[in-house]
């Protein structure tokens, strides 16, 4: 007879680890069932307490940090210190003057209006360039540069 | 088999889930009989992964315990085996958290303090027992000595249905190659002449 394949093989391993357990001893601990039942309540009453599923319960080292959290919020607010009495009057803030609105600026100042601070920033910037340049130029050799 | 996870009464018996109700109205020679008929198998099973028989038989003790305080909110259209069985491994669990740790000698050894706890696998459960560990070996043993479906055993070990169909088939497989390498165990499986 040639070798069975390994999936019959496995049919059989299988069929034979059921039969195993068949026969194995069983043996029917008369002395364990009789501690069992001595253990069991005897009120005669019908089981009612709670599955054997029931979460855990809680230990006191969780109970514990919790009253006092408790405890300590509860006395922070007791004592918690009582709100200051309005001011009769509130502080005026003194703010920088704001600036005159467009509508309000006479005609002849339009070009100051027109530049803003950054075009007044850029025009520094290049006037101090300018003067660079032409300190940088008229110090090489040859003739004079003229910078506008 | 005669399935054993749902002990029926070959003899007329009731069954366990039959049992299980009456327990539940008060019928404690119902509860007492459900005891006999388990104790043997709880054992069975506690015995291949407790440390010793002690803590097996404390944990059934424990686990009828449990079950006749919860048998209220058991419900008798489920089987019987797979809830008992989840009580038992749990309750051993409780009892090595319990338990002190093992005795350790000045060298290093451990002491063995307690005689192996199971006396009798029988056959190919002799190898199983070691060639597997002792979780994959129980896996093994509820599906195939106890006729359980996975997701009843992945709910009694604490793992996933994947978990336990993974494991069994990689301990059929291991058993496989094992028993392969000896021809004479291989013939006498299969029934192949040499």
């Amino acid at each position: 007879m040639t070798a069975r394949p390994s999936r019959e093989f496995s049919a059989d391993l299988v069929r034979q680890l059921r039969a195993d357990a068949r026969r194995m001893d069983l043996p029917a601990e008369p002395d364990l069932v009789a501690r069992v039942l001595a253990a069991l309540p005897r009120d005669g009453s019908a089981p009612q307490v709670a599955t054997p599923t029931e979460p855990p319960r809680r230990s006191l080292r969780w109970v514990l940090p919790g009253v006092g959290l408790a405890a300590g919020l509860g006395a922070a607010l007791l004592f918690r210190p009582a709100p200051a009495p309005p001011a009769a009057e509130p502080p005026t803030i003194q703010t920088a003057a704001t600036p005159a609105p467009p509508w309000s600026v006479p005609a002849m100042d339009l070009p100051a209006l027109v530049l803003s601070p950054m075009d007044q920033e850029l025009a520094d910037v290049a006037a101090d360039l300018r003067g660079t340049l032409a300190v940088v130029a008229n110090a090489l050799p040859g003739p004079t540069i003229e910078v506008p | 088999m005669a399935s054993r996870a749902r002990t029926p009464a070959a003899d007329g018996e009731p069954g366990d889930e039959v049992l299980a109700a009456r327990a539940q109205n008060g019928d404690r020679a119902a509860f007492e009989t459900l005891v006999r008929r388990f104790t043997p198998r709880l054992m069975r099973f506690l015995l291949s992964r407790a440390a010793n028989r002690a803590d097996a038989e404390d944990a059934v003790q424990q686990t009828f315990l449990q079950a006749y305080r919860g048998l209220a909110g058991f419900d008798v259209r489920r089987r019987l085996a797979p809830w008992l069985l989840a009580i038992a491994a749990r309750e051993l669990a409780r009892l090595a958290r319990r338990r002190p740790p093992s005795a350790v000698a000045l060298d290093g050894v451990a002491v063995a303090s307690d005689p192996p706890a199971d006396p009798g696998p029988v056959g190919l459960w002799v190898a199983a027992r070691a060639r597997l560990n002792p979780e994959t070996c129980a896996a093994l043993w509820l599906r195939y000595g106890e006729d359980l479906a996975p997701g009843e055993i992945a709910a009694i070990l604490g793992r996933s249905s994947v978990w336990v169909r993974v494991t069994l088939w990689r301990a059929l497989r291991a058993l496989r190659s094992d028993l392969a390498d000896v021809p004479a165990a291989r013939a006498a499986l299969v029934g192949e002449r040499p």
